[in-house]
């Protein structure tokens, strides 16, 4: 061997319990002109093999403590030690360790006594063909890449993009949950390009990519045709066709508003907007070119409606979406104009009245009352039921306070309804608090009234704000019961003071024995807990008697009241 | 590389056959390069400061009937041995490592007094060999 020879590079460590072996495998492969670190036990080696990253390791078998062949594969099972080349060094007689080299992992062996003068060769071959091997397989990714990946974006191209969608496709006439597709062009692309050049269209097709992928959820895909083509997948959607529209809507809003905002493209501001079409799919139904053709025509239609704006392929999703945008927008408005009021429903207990439901209404401008049953979901799906149940709660504890000097209503409890997200709030019981001491509503006469939907995580924390509420005096009772999820093992644990019989069970008491003994339970069960029970929404003298006689005492419904003004209900107390 | 070719005597030419075959440490005379510590030193001093240790504990092994503790001395002796052309002693070491594995220890003291004389013949022969000037580095490992 002389200097001028530089065949011989790379990082070997060298495993061996024996100080000849240490000693020889070191001096040999270092004069070679290796990099070499020894070590004598498997532990060492594995601790060692992140941090000195060898290009192969020459491993003896018996060892004490851990042998050769489980250090070989421990460093297998780590993320870098599975292509790194392992020469077993093992007894020439020893047949037995060597097909325990290879099951455990080892790319070659050598037998001892070693060839030392050969070994630099030897270790050489294996590192050259384990960097060959490691290259191949980056080769092969890289081809992978190209194939299925843009090259200017990095994101999924059309073939990747078709792939997902038939696989989504499947997925979705399997479960029955709708995906969309958004088809997402640049309004005046053409124009950066010729009048800013290439280089600058480039730069902004890659913020743009960076951008939507922030605008969905991990299972989504976002994807490049070409150009400035951009189609965003939604998966797993709603089950329900209007639902899955709505979602849809609010991701290409969220595209929308991401989009719009300016890019620094070298050094210059620059402004784009994209026109979005949208068309939704459910199972098989449609062809794949179907439908990207579908989402195709909707987003020029965005372009004729003046760019910068989302269409659905299907007029009528077309429609629900902008009556939902437009409720939307009108809700905002009413809740920051208080376009609110309640009514209030009398709860008759044993032929009295104990008190009332407050019930929220609202009186649109323009289309004049709306029904809770229009606007509660949306309140709850845009969070301004946290604005709107404030409102409701102080509204309430106002009536409350005003009718404490009235002698024949100073008694009357007033029921609130509370919304899953509004008892979330980390600073909900402090709201009560603040309520009930600017009001000077008496506590006692406040009741709070649950939905199963909230006992749907975090029951601890629920009865720890119950708890505090209920220490000073706050009622709870806990409304549609028997719906949704309610948990026996929860109820117990609730400090509850009563439970409601939920009207769609009401209704039907007399006719469906199945609502009956719904009925009959909820009763019994409230008896057993010590609980109140109300029945919700009592039209008949009928109803009113099969309760009675299962138990239940106290009701709310047309029967007795429908839900009344301010003024209409303070006459029926009167007159009580 | 400047090959330090070293003119390596060859003791203990008598009759019986040589304790240590010498060819593998020549073969360290190619990879020596000049101005480095010797590696044929490092090694022999290493031999001289660890197998004797290695033997005692192979004895107090066969005294407490412990199999796998002979082996495993057995087999760090016989691994260094074979490494450094100590053959004779390389084989015995062999044998006593297969009692050790298959703990089958009635032969063993007999065997191990075969071993003791071997590497007292070995480790002089090694001795011997070291030359009285190399008093340079000794790597530790």
């Amino acid at each position: 061997m002389s200097n001028e020879q530089k065949e011989f590079f790379g990082k070997v460590l060298v495993v061996d319990d024996d100080f000849a072996v240490r000693i020889l495998a070191h001096e040999t492969l270092e004069q070679a002109g290796f990099e070499v670190t020894v070590v004598d036990n498997g532990l060492d080696a594995i601790a060692l093999f992140d941090t000195f990253n060898p290009d192969i390791i020459l491993l003896d078998v018996m060892m004490p403590g851990m042998d050769g062949f489980q250090t070989c594969q421990e460093i297998r099972s780590t993320p870098d030690g599975a292509d790194v080349p392992i020469l077993i060094m093992t007894g020439l007689d020893d047949l037995e360790s060597i097909t325990a080299a290879y099951r455990s992992g080892a790319t070659d062996f050598v037998t001892k006594p070693i060839q030392w003068l050969v070994l630099p060769y030897r270790v050489q071959y294996l590192i050259r063909s384990g960097m060959a091997y490691i290259e191949r397989k980056r080769a092969e990714e890289r081809i992978k890449e190209l194939a299925f990946f843009d090259q200017l974006t990095g994101l999924p191209n059309r073939i990747l993009l078709l792939d997902r969608l038939t696989q989504a496709m499947t997925a979705s006439s399997r479960n029955g949950s709708y995906g969309a597709l958004l088809f997402i062009d640049l309004d005046n692309f053409k124009t950066i390009n010729d009048t800013l050049g290439h280089d600058m269209g480039d730069l902004l097709l890659q913020q743009v990519a960076e951008r939507l992928t922030t605008c969905v959820r991990a299972g989504d895909t976002t994807a490049r045709l070409g150009g400035d083509e951009f189609v965003v997948m939604l998966a797993n959607l709603s089950t329900d066709e209007r639902a899955a529209a709505s979602q849809t809507e609010i991701v290409g809003d969220k595209v929308i508003a991401t989009l719009n905002q300016p890019y620094l493209l070298r050094g210059i501001t620059h402004h784009n907007t994209p026109s979005i079409g949208i068309t939704l799919f459910n199972g098989l139904q449609a062809e794949i070119e179907v439908l990207l053709r579908q989402a195709d025509i909707a987003m020029y239609r965005s372009k004729e409606a003046g760019r910068n704006t989302v269409r659905f392929f299907d007029p009528e999703m077309e429609t629900v979406v902008m009556e939902r945008a437009a409720l939307e927008k009108d809700l905002r408005k009413a809740v920051q104009e208080r376009q609110f009021f309640l009514n209030y429903q009398a709860q008759i207990a044993d032929g009295h009245l104990t008190g009332s439901e407050a019930l929220v209404r609202w009186q649109h401008p323009q289309r004049g009352l709306i029904s809770p049953a229009a606007f509660i979901p949306l309140a709850e799906e845009t969070r301004l039921i946290l604005p709107l149940g404030r409102w409701v709660l102080e509204t309430a504890c106002a009536q409350l306070a005003k009718w404490a000097d009235r002698p024949k209503m100073s008694h009357l409890t007033v029921a609130v309804n509370v919304s899953a997200h509004q008892f979330r709030q980390a600073d909900f019981v402090d709201q009560v608090v603040e309520v009930l001491h600017t009001t000077g509503a008496n506590p006692q006469l406040l009741k709070l009234e649950l939905t199963e939907s909230l006992l749907l995580s975090n029951v601890e924390e629920i009865i720890e704000k119950m708890l505090v509420l209920k220490a000073r005096g706050v009622g709870f009772s806990l409304d549609d019961f028997g719906t949704g999820y309610s948990s026996l093992s929860y109820l117990k644990r609730l400090p509850l003071d009563q439970l409601k019989i939920d009207q769609s069970f009401v209704r039907d008491v007399l006719v469906d024995p199945n609502d009956a003994s719904i009925a009959k339970t909820v009763i019994a069960l409230a008896r057993s807990l010590g609980l109140g029970v109300t029945a919700v929404g009592v039209e008949t003298e009928a109803q009113q008697d099969f309760l009675a006689g299962s138990g239940c005492h106290a009701y709310q419904g047309f029967f007795f009241s429908r839900p009344l003004s301010v003024e209409s209900f303070e006459a029926l107390a009167m007159r009580a | 590389m400047v090959v330090n070719i070293r003119t390596t005597d060859t003791p203990g030419s008598g009759g019986q056959p040589d304790a240590v075959d010498w060819s593998v440490l020549e073969t360290l005379n190619v990879l020596q390069k000049a101005g480095k510590p010797s590696i044929r030193r490092t090694l022999i001093t290493a031999y001289l400061t660890t197998v004797p240790g290695l033997l005692e504990r192979a004895g107090t092994a066969v005294n407490t009937a412990d199999g796998a503790a002979l082996r495993s001395a057995a087999h760090s002796m016989k691994s260094s041995s074979m490494a450094i052309g100590a053959v004779l002693f390389g084989r015995t070491c062999a044998e006593l490592e297969l009692l050790g594995k298959s703990n089958t220890l009635e032969d063993a003291p007999a065997l191990l007094r075969r071993a003791e004389s071997e590497l007292d013949a070995t480790c002089s022969a090694l001795r011997e060999a070291l030359e009285p000037d190399e008093s340079d580095g000794v790597c530790s490992f």
